[in-house]
């Protein structure tokens, strides 16, 4: 069975076990078993790097911890997939910051040379479609809508994935589970999650107006694949709800869909604990 | 290449609909400040005809702008165990879920990466 560490990301591995769960037993159809990764730590994300100017140090540690144990990486979360591949990006372009580097994972015993391939979801699950269909077992009857994770196709340079204004991927892979997939206008909008951090306002209205879209499109779930889509459109809800009171669209994470289609049992998905 | 101040940036991002002033605000010298407004999408770098480098200017602005407190809450985190959210509790949880247990980082491991903290 090929084998993958799973990079899930602090925000998934603190609140969203579930992504995680259903990830690995989709995965595990697909051929893949998902190997956690120990001492994993934050990606660095956005967070770091206007406060060190060291802060590829800690997505080369995370990429050189997958390298010692011959692993490529599936990750779950967006801005995990986009800091990992930009590290790669600089690291491979510029020799002298990955001596830099190189010397900061010395004191941790670990050394970065940039073999480890870096998917997201979407990425690993689209080049295994034959695979999807060999597993499927049951068509689902529901219209679903896609919420698309900004930082799997953007910035386009660096990600090198699917179209970076209308992706098709997460839809080709949806479609495969029999549910129909909906346009709705603000189908290609961020989720607004990251705002979180700077005004709750501008975060509720961003998820408002693609709840509230997805829903007039007669939508009756909405799919995610990121922690931080699920957390401002689902997790927020009951905010967004205190603005339009209508509100209230399920959202589900990709592979508990795909799991569904797979026939696989609803707890092994996280959807019931 | 050297920015035009041309607003095509400007015009997909998604503070700047939401009635904020982001970088790209900045960068089309329509406010002062915006750097930590952002939602990470990324939107502005793909529609820069330039190619023009948002992302580093959006970095070095922060640095001189004062982040707001849940960024510095969140690498307070990150210093204090490798994480942004709380996790003290994770291996409980995940035994809850049926998930294997795992080796968290501690911030020994972080202080020899970032010296900020
Ligand atoms: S990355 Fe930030 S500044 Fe750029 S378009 Fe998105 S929200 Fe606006
Ligand atoms: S960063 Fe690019 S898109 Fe934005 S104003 Fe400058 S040249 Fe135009």
């Amino acid at each position: 069975m090929e084998q993958r560490l799973l990079f899930p990301g602090c925000l998934i591995l603190a609140r969203f076990q579930q992504y995680e769960l259903a990830a690995k037993a989709v995965l595990a159809k697909l051929g893949i078993e998902a190997v956690d990764m120990q001492a994993v730590a934050c990606c660095a994300s956005s967070i770091v790097p206007p406060f060190s100017v060291d802060w590829v140090n800690l997505p080369a540690y995370n990429l050189s911890l997958a390298e010692r144990q011959g692993f490529d990486i599936v990750t779950l979360c967006g801005s995990c997939t986009r800091t990992l591949r930009l590290t790669q990006e600089m690291l491979a372009r510029d020799a002298g910051l990955k001596e830099t580097v190189n010397r900061s994972l010395a004191a941790v015993g670990l050394a970065y040379q940039g073999t480890a391939k870096v998917s997201h979801l979407i990425e690993v699950i689209s080049s295994k479609m034959e695979e999807v269909g060999k597993s499927f077992r049951q068509k689902l009857d529901m219209r679903v809508s896609l919420s698309h994770p900004c930082n799997v196709m953007r910035p386009s340079q660096v990600m090198k994935f699917d179209d970076p204004w209308e992706p098709k991927k997460l839809r080709e892979i949806v479609h495969a589970t029999g549910a129909r997939v909906v346009d709705y206008d603000q189908e290609y909008e961020c989720c607004g999650a990251t705002l979180l951090m700077v005004s709750e306002d501008w975060a509720i209205r961003a998820a408002l107006a693609k709840l509230k879209s997805a829903t007039l499109a007669g939508a009756e779930a909405m799919v995610v694949s990121c922690g931080n889509c699920f957390l401002v459109l689902k997790s927020m809800q009951d905010k967004v709800r205190k603005i339009e009171p209508g509100i209230s669209l399920p959202v589900i994470f990709l592979p508990q869909i795909i799991g569904l289609s797979f026939g696989i049992d609803k707890k092994a998905l996280g959807l019931e604990q | 290449m050297d920015c035009t101040k041309c607003s095509i940036c400007r015009s997909r991002c998604l503070v700047e609909r939401l009635g904020g002033a982001s970088i790209t605000s900045v960068l089309n010298e329509a406010a002062e400040k915006g750097a930590w407004n952002c939602s990470n999408c990324w939107k502005c770098i793909d529609a820069c005809p330039q190619e023009f480098d948002i992302y580093n200017a959006i970095i070095e602005k922060r640095r001189l702008e004062e982040a707001p407190r849940a960024y510095r809450e969140a690498f307070a985190g990150i210093c204090r165990n490798g994480y942004i959210f709380p996790i003290e509790e994770l291996n409980t949880i995940r035994e809850m879920w049926g998930l294997n247990k795992i080796e968290l980082v501690g911030p020994e491991v972080i202080r020899k990466l970032i010296k900020e903290c």
